[in-house]
């Protein structure tokens, strides 16, 4: 392959940065923890954490694509599997999922309404929001209110399998859900005129607006996602495990965005890619499971993870201004 | 007072603090349910905002140029814990000035890496958030010993932990600081470069301004403070966790904002950041008061900056005849 078409693929393809540094990943951690990494009870506990991280990093990879930044998703996913938990056993498992999406839904209109109707930096909106359900969480844990299921209520419970934790086939629906709305979001943001929109508000708003794009719907939108993309991972993060505490989603908002970055979003706006965010949270918990099973303190991972979202960041700058000069 | 000289008041970057702070004022009157106005109550409120304000001071020059920190939290805990640890090898002073150092030498590597780099200060500073989270735990390997009982009667931390004539020193020292501060913002060159570096980075380049200069001293100017206040509280405190300062960056970020600082650069004052400070730690200690649940205190804060932000921007709008920007 000669120069320039190198440089035209990076430039169509973000991903491809973060394809390469998954594969030569996974072989490195396969080889050195030799094969633990790579067998089927490691890999099916890392999907699943994958399957979490990709679904709030998808949210937060629409509002990344406006130029906009959701650092409340965190406390949302907590809100989310609180609801799940606390709903389930009265009202079923089906309406305590549309119980929660609705959440979602309002949530991420709240914090879209502020930051693009009131002109609020959604930077500020966010960690507002962030603060004010991290506080809920911890206010309703206080009071005692069991947050948990027990196995054998969950096994008498109708379609309890169906978010997270059943199986079809021998996958783990949590990864089917990621898979299907991954689906989804791609051929949202590729193949619609929203996803256009969003990516040109991104690029240039003012020209955008210009354009005729209706710039504070479309932005409150990315921001409805975002909160019931967490509000999803929150639930089938609480479906597997059957718990959640106050800390539920803690810094989750921070893995997301490291997540979209590492995956080859661009934080400045206007360029997102589903596939590279799905890559990323390969990356980033495959990074996490690697550590712990090479009995590294954990709290290094964060230490790892601060150090590669630089890296990726400089590298990025660095191959794209590279690969726009060979054309 | 007439119109003209109400818009001028109202300009005023921290002229919504002043509101909110005299609302809060009547409103501790009027629910003095045990003793607001008790010297030992004002006392505490005082220390624990001082050393808040420490760090306010030092994110509101960051916000004052456009730039913002989120690693304050993480430099407060190495700082103090760092300042213990080292005390035991060298002493107090060497160690007092070890940390400073430290400090400044954070607040330049997330200058190079955010101005050199070209990268957003927000997600620079977020990995600088997580790297020294993990510093502190593999420095301290988990546990934190006490500062040294020797130490605890140094000169130096006699004077930062201290109290003289029933006034915490710490409080002293930071009125004197926040004087130097409001006088380095209000009277000289580097005050009027930093304000004109945030308004408008293109146009004050043009007029001879070294924009990269002028924001690296204000990154390590901010580690300093923040540093300061790590220090401090170990002064008076010589027991802490290994989480100290977690979520510290938060109430600061929040105390700069209340007190008028605002994302786009250009605006805030030290006053503000004070008057911001006094605000969320004398809330808290009426929150404890009344007998509000403390975890409710996070869910406060985060509204307080919600409604501060909005009602910032209203005053603005309203007396300055400001019309919203479109989109």
């Amino acid at each position: 392959m000669n120069r320039t078409a190198l440089a035209r693929l990076l430039v169509r393809h973000p991903e491809s940065s973060a394809l390469v540094a998954a594969a030569v990943l996974i072989a490195g951690f396969s080889v050195i923890s030799g094969g633990v990494w790579l067998n089927a009870g490691n890999l099916q506990s890392v999907l699943h954490v994958v399957a979490v991280l990709a679904i709030l990093a998808i949210g937060e990879s629409f509002v990344i694509a406006t130029g906009e930044i959701d650092v409340s998703i965190g406390s949302t996913f907590g809100v989310g599997a609180f609801l799940f938990l606390g709903l389930a056993p009265v009202v079923g498992v089906v309406p305590a999922v549309l119980l929660a999406i609705v959440l979602g839904c309002a949530i991420g209109a709240v914090n879209g309404y502020i930051s693009s109707y009131l002109g609020i930096s959604s930077l500020i909106t966010t960690l507002g929001t962030l603060f004010i359900f991290r506080g809920i969480t911890y206010l309703l844990t206080e009071e005692g209110a069991a947050f948990s299921i027990s196995l054998t209520d969950r096994a008498e419970m109708a379609a309890y399998g169906w978010f997270g934790s059943g199986t079809v086939l021998g996958f783990q629906n949590s990864i089917l859900w990621t898979l299907a709305l991954a689906a989804v979001a791609h051929g949202v943001v590729f193949l619609t005129p929203f996803g256009n929109r969003l990516l040109a508000i991104g690029g240039d708003r003012a020209s955008a607006l210009a354009r005729g794009v209706p710039v504070r719907f479309v932005r409150l939108m990315a921001f409805v996602v975002s909160g019931t993309c967490a509000v999803l991972a929150g639930v089938l993060e609480a479906n597997k495990t059957g718990f959640a505490d106050a800390s539920s989603g803690r810094s989750m908002e921070l893995e997301a965005i490291a997540t979209c970055v590492v995956g080859g979003c661009l934080l400045a706006g206007g360029r997102i890619t589903i596939v590279g965010v799905l890559l990323g949270a390969l990356i980033l918990s495959g990074i996490s499971s690697f550590l712990v099973i090479m009995r590294v303190t954990p709290q290094l991972y964060l230490m790892v993870l601060a150090g590669l979202v630089v890296l990726a960041l400089i590298g990025d700058q660095r191959l794209r201004s590279w690969a726009i000069r060979q054309r | 007072m007439n119109a003209e000289a109400l818009a001028r008041v109202g300009k005023q970057p921290h002229f919504g603090a002043v509101v909110i702070a005299l609302l809060l004022f009547v409103f501790y009157s009027i629910f003095d349910s045990s003793g607001f106005y008790d010297w030992f109550t004002i006392d505490n409120i005082l220390h624990t905002a001082a050393i808040l304000a420490f760090v306010a001071v030092g994110q509101s020059l960051m916000l004052i140029a456009r730039e913002i920190d989120l690693s304050v939290g993480s430099v407060y805990g190495l700082a103090g814990i760092g300042f213990i640890l080292i005390e035991r090898a060298v002493g107090v002073e060497v160690a007092f000035v070890a940390v400073v150092a430290g400090a400044a030498a954070i607040g330049w590597l997330n200058a190079v890496l955010t101005l050199r780099a070209h990268l957003s200060s927000m997600i620079t500073t977020l990995c600088a958030l997580f790297f020294y989270r993990g510093v502190i735990y593999l420095w301290s390997g988990g546990s934190i010993p006490s500062l040294a009982r020797d130490a605890r009667d140094n000169w130096l931390v006699l004077l930062m932990g201290k109290e003289w004539l029933s006034v915490e020193n710490a409080v002293v020292l930071f009125v004197l600081a926040a004087v130097a501060f409001h006088l380095l913002l209000s009277r000289t060159r580097y005050g009027n470069h930093l304000y004109s570096v945030g308004r408008d980075p293109a146009s004050a380049a043009s007029r001879g301004v070294d924009v990269v200069k002028v924001k690296t001293r204000a990154f390590m100017a901010c580690s300093v403070m923040a540093a300061l206040g790590g220090v401090m509280t170990i002064a008076d405190r010589p027991n802490t966790y290994v989480t100290m300062g977690f979520q510290y960056e938060l109430e600061a970020i929040a105390a700069a904002i209340v007190g008028g600082c605002a994302l786009t650069g250009g605006r805030g004052t030290v006053a503000g950041a004070v008057l911001g400070s006094l605000i969320i730690v004398s809330a808290r200690a009426e929150l404890i008061s009344i007998g509000a649940p403390p975890s409710w205190f996070i869910s406060f804060v985060g509204l307080l900056l919600l409604v501060s932000v909005l009602f910032n921007r209203f005053i603005s709008n309203f007396l300055m005849g400001v019309r919203r920007t479109p989109a």
